[in-house]
C-alpha cells in the first residue's frame, strides 16, 4: 500500500470565530482524482491551504507524503494552480516562457541551462501553450492564461497537482480543453488530482472520488457508481437545471 | 572632457552610475510588490542614521546604512504582521524615523552645508571614503541581487506559489529588504534622502511601460537610470544646480515623454 497523497486527521479549523472545518478527516491517495465541491464560503480553499501547509490548523494532524506538513520540504512532488487567473497583477512584464520556467525556481535547483529550456518547451507543449511563449501574461485570455498556471505547475513534473476552481471564468470551450488535459494527466501519467470545483458534472464525470465540503464536514463518496450527480447536487443543496 | 579634470566629478560619476543601476534594479521589485513607498522610508531612515553621525561624531554614511537597514527589518516586520496594511509600516518608519532625524539635528545645531547636501545631494561632497564604500556595498547587493533575481521574481509574481515550489519566502523577503536599504544608503549621497525613492520608483514605471519581458524591463530601467543620472550630473556641473533635483526631473520627464507617446 503506497503512503496516501495527502492524510488529514481531526482536522478543525477557525478565523477567530466559529469553526469553519470541524474534525475533518480524509486522505487523497496516489493516482486519485479528488474533487472537493462545495458551496461558496464551505472553507475548500482554506482546506486546500490546511493540506498544502499554507494554513495551519488549530487542531489535527496534516501529513503530505507521509510527512507531517509542517517538516515537509519535497517540494518536487507538488504543485499549485491557485484561485486567481483573474487576480493576479496584468501589467506584470513577463513573458508566458519565464513564467513557466518560475516554477523550477525552487526546486532544489536541480536543473540548469539547456534542462530548464526543455522542461520548460514540454510543459508548453502538454498544455498546448507553445506558440504564446514570447507574449506577456497580461495579453492572454483568462483560459489562456489558466494553461500557463497549469504549464508552470507542471514543469517540476510534480506527483500531485493541487488546483484551487482552475476554470472560473473561461468559457465553457476552454473549460472542457482544460479538464481533457487534466484526465489525461491523471489517467496518462498517473498524476494524483485534487481540485477545487463547483462543476458537479465534471466531478461525477472524471473524478473517482468527491469530498463534499459543507457545514465544516468533507463527506468524502468513493464508490463513484452509486454516485448521480442529482444526489452530490442533493446533499450540497445545489439545484441541477435539466 | 574638461568635466572629467575635476577628481570629484569623476567620484561623483562612479557613484552615480552605481546607485543608477543598483536603485533601478531594486525598483522593477520593489513597484512590483506595490511597495513603491518603501524607498521613502527608508530614505528618511537613513537621514535619521546620518543626524545620528553629526551628532554623535561618527561618519554620516555608516549612520545612513545601519539606521536604513534596521528600518527595513522592522518594515518587513510589520508588513508581515500586518499583510493587508503594509503601508501602515512604512508611515510608521518614515514618521518615527524623520521625527528622530529632526530631534537630532535640533539638539547638534548640525543644519549645515553638509546636511544640505544629504538632503538634495551634491557633486562636491563623495569623498574618497565614500567611493570605497560604494563600490563594496554596491558589489555585495549585485552579486547578491543576481543570486537571489529567480526567488525574488517568483515572489513578486505570486508569493503563495513561490512558497509551495520551495523558496524560502521570508529569508528572501528579509534579505531583499536588507539590499534595498543599503541601496538607499548609497543612493543618498548622490540624489540626497529627499529624493532617492524617486531613483527607484521612476526607472522601474518607465521599464512596466515598454518592457516585452522580465529581462528586458531590467535592463529598461537601468537604461533610463543610468541615462538620467549622467546627463542629471553633466547639467549640474555646467548650471550649478542640485544633482539630485535634476537627475529626478529628468527622469520624470522621460517617464512623461514614455506615457505620451505610448498614449497615441
Amino acid at each position: 500500500m503506497d503512503i496516501p497523497v495527502v492524510e488529514l486527521k481531526d482536522v478543525s479549523f477557525s478565523y477567530g470565530g466559529p469553526r469553519v472545518l470541524e474534525k475533518v478527516n480524509m486522505k487523497v491517495e496516489k493516482g486519485d482524482f479528488f474533487a472537493l465541491i462545495g458551496p461558496n464560503g464551505a472553507a475548500k480553499t482554506t482546506l486546500m491551504k490546511i493540506m498544502l501547509g499554507l494554513v495551519v490548523p488549530d487542531e489535527g494532524e496534516v501529513k503530505l507524503f507521509g510527512k507531517n506538513v509542517r517538516s515537509f520540504r519535497q517540494w518536487q512532488k507538488i504543485a499549485y494552480v491557485p484561485q486567481h487567473g483573474g487576480q493576479i497583477n496584468l501589467s506584470f512584464p513577463a513573458t508566458v516562457r519565464e513564467i513557466v520556467a518560475s516554477g523550477l525556481f525552487g526546486k532544489a535547483g536541480s536543473l540548469k541551462g539547456k534542462s530548464v529550456d526543455e522542461a520548460v518547451r514540454k510543459a508548453m507543449a502538454t498544455v498546448g501553450i507553445e506558440p504564446l511563449a514570447a507574449r506577456l501574461i497580461g495579453e492572454l485570455s483568462e483560459g489562456q492564461r489558466q494553461k500557463v498556471f497549469l504549464a508552470r505547475s507542471l514543469v517540476g513534473n510534480p506527483e500531485a497537482l493541487f488546483l484551487d476552481e482552475p476554470t472560473t471564468g473561461i468559457d465553457s470551450e476552454s473549460q472542457e480543453e482544460f479538464y481533457g488535459l487534466l484526465e489525461n494527466l491523471n489517467k496518462g501519467r498517473g498524476l494524483t488530482v485534487v481540485m477545487i470545483t463547483h462543476d458537479i458534472g465534471m466531478a461525477c464525470g472524471m473524478a473517482n472520488k468527491i469530498g463534499c465540503v459543507s457545514s465544516g464536514k468533507v463527506d468524502v463518496h468513493e464508490n463513484m457508481k452509486d454516485v448521480t450527480e442529482d444526489h452530490i447536487a442533493e446533499i450540497m443543496g445545489y439545484s441541477i437545471k435539466k | 572632457m574638461e568635466i572629467f579634470q575635476y577628481s570629484f566629478m569623476v567620484r561623483a560619476f562612479a557613484a552615480g552610475i552605481a546607485s543608477a543601476v543598483l536603485a533601478s534594479t531594486i525598483g522593477v521589485f520593489v513597484v512590483l510588490r506595490r511597495m513603491s513607498m518603501v524607498g521613502d522610508s527608508l530614505s528618511h531612515a537613513s537621514l535619521a542614521g546620518i543626524a545620528a553621525g553629526m551628532f554623535f561624531g561618527f561618519y554620516p554614511f555608516y549612520g545612513a546604512v545601519a539606521f536604513s537597514v534596521l528600518a527595513a527589518l522592522l518594515v518587513e516586520m510589520v508588513r508581515v504582521t500586518f499583510k493587508r496594511y503594509a503601508e501602515v509600516a512604512l508611515a510608521v518608519v518614515m514618521s518615527a524615523s524623520m521625527g528622530a532625524a529632526v530631534v537630532m539635528i535640533s539638539l547638534g545645531r548640525s543644519f549645515n552645508a553638509d546636511l544640505f547636501s544629504y538632503l538634495f545631494g551634491s557633486l562636491m561632497a563623495v569623498t574618497e571614503e565614500d567611493i570605497k564604500l560604494i563600490i563594496i556595498l554596491g558589489f555585495f547587493v549585485m552579486a547578491a541581487l543576481y543570486l537571489l533575481r529567480r526567488q525574488l521574481f517568483s515572489i513578486a509574481f505570486d508569493e503563495e506559489t513561490a512558497r509551495l515550489s520551495g523558496i524560502p519566502v521570508n529569508t528572501v523577503n528579509v534579505l531583499f529588504s536588507i539590499l534595498t536599504a543599503l541601496t538607499v544608503a548609497i543612493s543618498v549621497r548622490i540624489v540626497g534622502t529627499l529624493l532617492v525613492s524617486a531613483l527607484i520608483v521612476i526607472p522601474a514605471a518607465v521599464s512596466l511601460q515598454l518592457a516585452r519581458s522580465f529581462n528586458s524591463a531590467i535592463f529598461v530601467s537601468n537604461v533610463v537610470a543610468a541615462f538620467s543620472v549622467i546627463t542629471g550630473l553633466y547639467l549640474s556641473f555646467y548650471f550649478d544646480l542640485a544633482p539630485g533635483g535634476t537627475i529626478v526631473l529628468i527622469a520624470s520627464a522621460v517617464l512623461f515623454v514614455v506615457l505620451l507617446v505610448k498614449r497615441r
